[in-house]
C-alpha cells in the first residue's frame, strides 16, 4: 500500500498508467483478434514502421504522433493486401516492411541527429517520455478505439471466425478488416512510448495467449485477455518502480509468467474450468480494489528522491508549466562553476546519470541563493521554488532557493533512472 | 422463368489456368438447385463465385435486382476443418449468422431462432460446448445452424454432409427439403449423394471442366450423363421421382 501511494505521487507515473492502461487495454482486445487471424507478427512489423517513421519525425523537427500515426496506418493496410494476395505470404511481406523501416530508420538517424533520448526511448520504451498533449491525444485515441471496438464487437467476431462465410453473406469484411487495421496500428504507435518498439507486440501477444488458455467462449477470452493485460501492465509497472528495471521488459516479463501459470492450470484442471475461472477474476478484484483504496495525495513540496531522479527532472523540463512556482526539494552534490576570470558565477546542485548511449551527464538544476553558498562538492539538500530564467540566451530553468543545508552523510551520487 | 441469378459464359481460372468454362445457366427462386460432378470438376468454384468470393475471368454473373447478399446463407466445404483452436462457443458461433443483417448486436427474437435452428439439426444439447471440442459431424452441423440463421431467401451448402453419420445425413436432407418446400427457400447445394438428392431436387448442374448437364431432375435421370455417371449405382430406386 505504501508502494502504492508513493508511486502515485509521481505525476509522471500517473500519466504513464492512464495512458498505459488504456493502451494495454486496446493492444489486448484488438490481439485476440489478430491471435486467432494469424497475424501475430504484424504488431512487431508495424513497430518497427513506427520507430522508422518517428526518426523521420526527430530528423526533420516534426511532433513524433503526427507523423507515426498516419505512416503506421498505412503501413498496416499494405501489409494486410499483402497477407491477402499471396503472392508474397504474409509473415514474408511483415518481415519484409519490418526491416525496411528499421533500416531508414537507422540510416536517417545516423545522417541526421544521431541518437539523441527521444529515439532511444522509442526503441526500448519508457514511461518518461510523455508531455501533457501527448497524454491528451493517447487517452483520446485509444478511448475511440475502445469504443469502435465495442460497437463492432460482433462483427469483428464474425470476420474473425470465419471470413469466408461472413463475405458470402454479405459483410464488408473488407471494411472490417480496415478498421483492424487502423485501430492496430494506432495502439501500436501509442504503445510504443511505454513498451519500445523492440518489445510492444508482446502486449498484443501474450494476454490472448493467456486467457485462450483457461477460457474457451470468445467472450470469455477477449475479458480474460483484458484483465490480464491490465493486471501485467500494472504488475509491471509496480516491479520497473521497485527494481529500478526497465518498464516495458518488467511488463514482459510478468506477461510472460503468467502465461506459464496459465498453461500450468490448464495441465492441471483441464476438467475444472470453473475454479480456473474464478481465481483470474478475484485477481483482478484484488488489484482494482487496491488501486481504487489508494487515497491520492496533494504534495506542496515535491520531492525528488534517489528513485526516479532522472525520470522526475526529464518531467519538469518536459512538462514545465505545472511545475512553475512549486517547491522543489532535493539532495545532491553542489557545483561551483568558475568562469575565466576565476570568479563563481554559477551553482548547480547535480546528481550523475548514466546519459543515453554512453555520454556522461549530470541531472539538476542551476540553484540561485541569496546568502552562503556551501563549498564545492559538498552533499547538500535544497528547497527552492522553480523559476525560468535565461543562460547564454537560451530558456532554461533555475531553483531560487529558501534554504540549503550541508550533510554529513553523503547521498547516492550516481542515479540510473 | 425468373432466373434471379444468370451464368452467361462464365469461366474461372487459378493461376492462369481455366478450372471450368462456358458455364450458361440460371437459377431461379424457389429451386432445389444440385451441383453433380467428380472431384476437380468445377463445383466449388462456381459456388464462390456466386457468392462473390472468386472473380470470373470471362462471361458475366448476373443477379437479380432484388436479390440480397445478406439473405444468403452458406456452409463452406469441409466445415469441421474451421480454424482448430478458436475459442468460442457454440452458441457465439450460430449466433454469428445473423449479423448480415446491418446491425450491430442482436435481439431477443435472434436467441429464439438460434435455438429453433439447433433444435432442427438436434444439436440444442451442444449450445453451451467450446466449438473446437466437438467432433467433425458435430462442427458441421453448428456451421449448418449458422448457415440456417443468416439464410432468409437463399441457403448454399459445399458438401454439406462431409463427416455426418447416415442418420444426420437423413436428417439435413430431411431438413433442406422441408426449407424448400415449407419455408420457399432457394436451396444451392453441391452433393456427391445423387440418388438421395435426385428425390427432392428441381434442378442439377453437371460439371466436369465444363458444362455436362443442365437441366430439370427428371431430365437428367434419363440423359446419357447420369448413366455414366452413375453406372454404379444400377440398384438405386429412382422410383419416387
Amino acid at each position: 500500500m505504501e508502494l502504492f501511494s508513493e508511486m502515485f505521487s509521481y505525476a509522471f507515473i500517473v500519466r504513464a498508467l492512464v495512458v498505459g492502461i488504456l493502451v494495454s487495454l486496446c493492444a489486448s482486445l484488438l490481439g485476440v483478434s489478430l491471435v486467432l487471424k494469424r497475424y501475430s507478427m504484424i504488431g512487431d512489423g508495424l513497430s518497427h514502421v513506427g520507430f522508422g517513421s518517428l526518426a523521420a519525425a526527430s530528423a526533420f523537427h516534426i511532433a513524433p504522433l503526427a507523423v507515426s500515426v498516419p505512416v503506421t496506418v498505412i503501413a498496416a493496410f499494405v501489409l494486410l493486401r499483402v497477407s491477402e494476395n499471396s503472392k508474397i505470404k504474409g509473415d514474408a511481406g511483415i518481415a519484409l516492411i519490418s526491416a525496411s523501416f528499421m533500416a531508414i530508420g537507422v540510416i536517417i538517424i545516423s545522417l541526421t541527429s544521431g541518437m539523441n533520448v527521444d529515439v532511444c526511448n522509442y526503441m526500448f520504451g519508457s514511461i518518461l517520455a510523455m508531455s501533457k498533449s501527448d497524454v491528451v491525444l493517447s487517452v483520446i485515441l485509444s478511448l475511440s478505439v475502445l469504443s469502435l471496438f465495442v460497437v463492432f464487437y460482433n462483427k469483428i467476431f464474425a470476420v474473425t471466425f470465419d471470413e469466408s462465410f461472413a463475405c458470402a453473406t454479405g459483410i464488408k469484411t473488407s471494411a472490417y478488416n480496415a478498421i483492424v487495421a487502423i485501430l492496430t496500428a494506432i495502439t501500436i504507435t501509442l504503445g510504443m512510448r511505454i513498451m519500445g518498439a523492440l518489445l510492444i507486440s508482446s502486449l498484443i501477444i501474450f494476454p490472448t495467449l493467456s486467457s485462450m488458455r483457461i477460457l474457451k467462449t470468445f467472450k470469455g477470452v477477449i475479458i480474460g485477455s483484458a484483465s490480464i493485460s491490465l493486471i501485467c501492465f500494472f504488475a509491471g509497472i509496480s516491479m520497473s518502480y521497485v527494481y529500478s528495471t526497465p518498464a516495458g521488459a518488467s511488463i514482459v516479463i510478468v506477461n510472460m509468467i503468467v502465461f506459464l501459470l496459465f498453461s500450468t492450470i490448464n495441465f492441471l484442471m483441464s476438467k475444472r474450468k470453473f475454479i480456473a475461472k474464478l481465481c483470474v477474476f478475484a485477481l483482478l478484484f484484488l488489484f482494482t480494489s487496491n488501486v481504487f483504496a489508494q487515497p491520492q495525495r496533494q504534495k506542496k513540496i515535491i520531492e525528488l528522491k534517489d528513485k526516479f531522479f532522472i525520470a522526475q527532472i526529464s518531467d519538469i523540463y518536459l512538462n514545465t508549466k505545472s511545475y512553475l512556482g512549486k517547491i522543489i526539494k532535493y539532495q545532491g552534490i553542489f557545483k561551483e562553476e568558475i568562469d575565466e576570470n576565476g570568479k563563481a558565477d554559477a551553482h548547480y546542485v547535480v546528481r550523475y546519470g548514466p546519459g543515453c548511449c554512453g555520454n556522461d551527464m549530470t541531472v539538476g538544476f542551476e540553484v540561485i541563493y541569496n546568502g552562503q553558498y556551501p563549498k564545492n562538492n559538498d552533499w547538500v539538500e535544497i528547497q527552492g521554488h522553480l523559476k525560468e530564467s535565461e543562460k547564454d540566451g537560451f530558456p532554461t530553468l533555475c531553483l531560487k532557493l529558501l534554504s540549503i543545508e550541508i550533510l554529513e552523510k553523503r547521498g547516492k551520487e550516481q542515479v540510473t533512472n | 422463368m425468373n432466373g434471379f441469378i444468370k451464368f452467361q459464359n462464365v469461366s474461372f481460372e487459378y493461376n492462369s489456368v481455366k478450372v471450368v468454362e462456358n458455364l450458361t445457366f440460371e437459377i431461379c427462386r424457389g429451386d432445389y438447385f444440385c451441383i453433380f460432378g467428380e472431384n476437380g470438376s468445377g463445383k466449388s468454384t462456381v459456388i464462390k463465385g456466386l457468392l462473390k468470393l472468386k472473380q470470373t475471368f470471362e462471361g458475366q454473373i448476373t443477379f437479380s435486382d432484388d436479390f440480397k447478399r445478406n439473405e444468403i446463407g452458406y456452409v463452406p466445404q469441409i466445415a469441421g476443418q474451421l480454424q482448430k483452436d478458436f475459442p468460442a462457443s457454440v452458441f457465439e458461433i450460430v449466433m454469428s449468422g445473423f449479423l448480415n443483417k446491418r446491425k450491430l448486436f442482436y435481439s431477443k427474437n435472434d436467441k429464439t431462432v438460434a435455438n429453433e435452428n439447433l433444435k432442427i439439426l438436434k444439436a440444442q444439447n451442444l449450445k453451451n460446448k467450446p466449438f473446437n471440442e466437438l467432433s467433425s459431424g458435430q462442427k458441421q452441423r453448428i456451421i449448418l445452424a449458422r448457415a440456417l440463421c443468416a439464410a432468409e431467401k437463399t441457403l448454399v451448402l459445399d458438401e454439406p454432409t462431409t463427416g455426418l453419420d447416415p442418420s444426420a445425413t437423413s436428417d439435413l436432407y430431411q431438413c433442406l427439403k422441408f426449407l424448400n418446400k415449407e419455408k420457399k427457400l432457394t436451396i444451392i447445394m453441391i452433393s456427391h449423394d445423387i440418388n438421395r438428392v435426385l428425390q427432392d431436387a428441381d434442378k442439377i448442374l453437371h460439371l466436369q471442366k465444363k458444362q455436362l448437364f443442365f437441366g430439370s431432375a427428371k431430365d437428367y435421370f434419363n440423359s446419357q450423363t447420369a448413366k455414366v455417371f452413375n453406372f454404379y449405382n444400377k440398384e438405386a430406386n429412382y422410383g419416387t421421382i
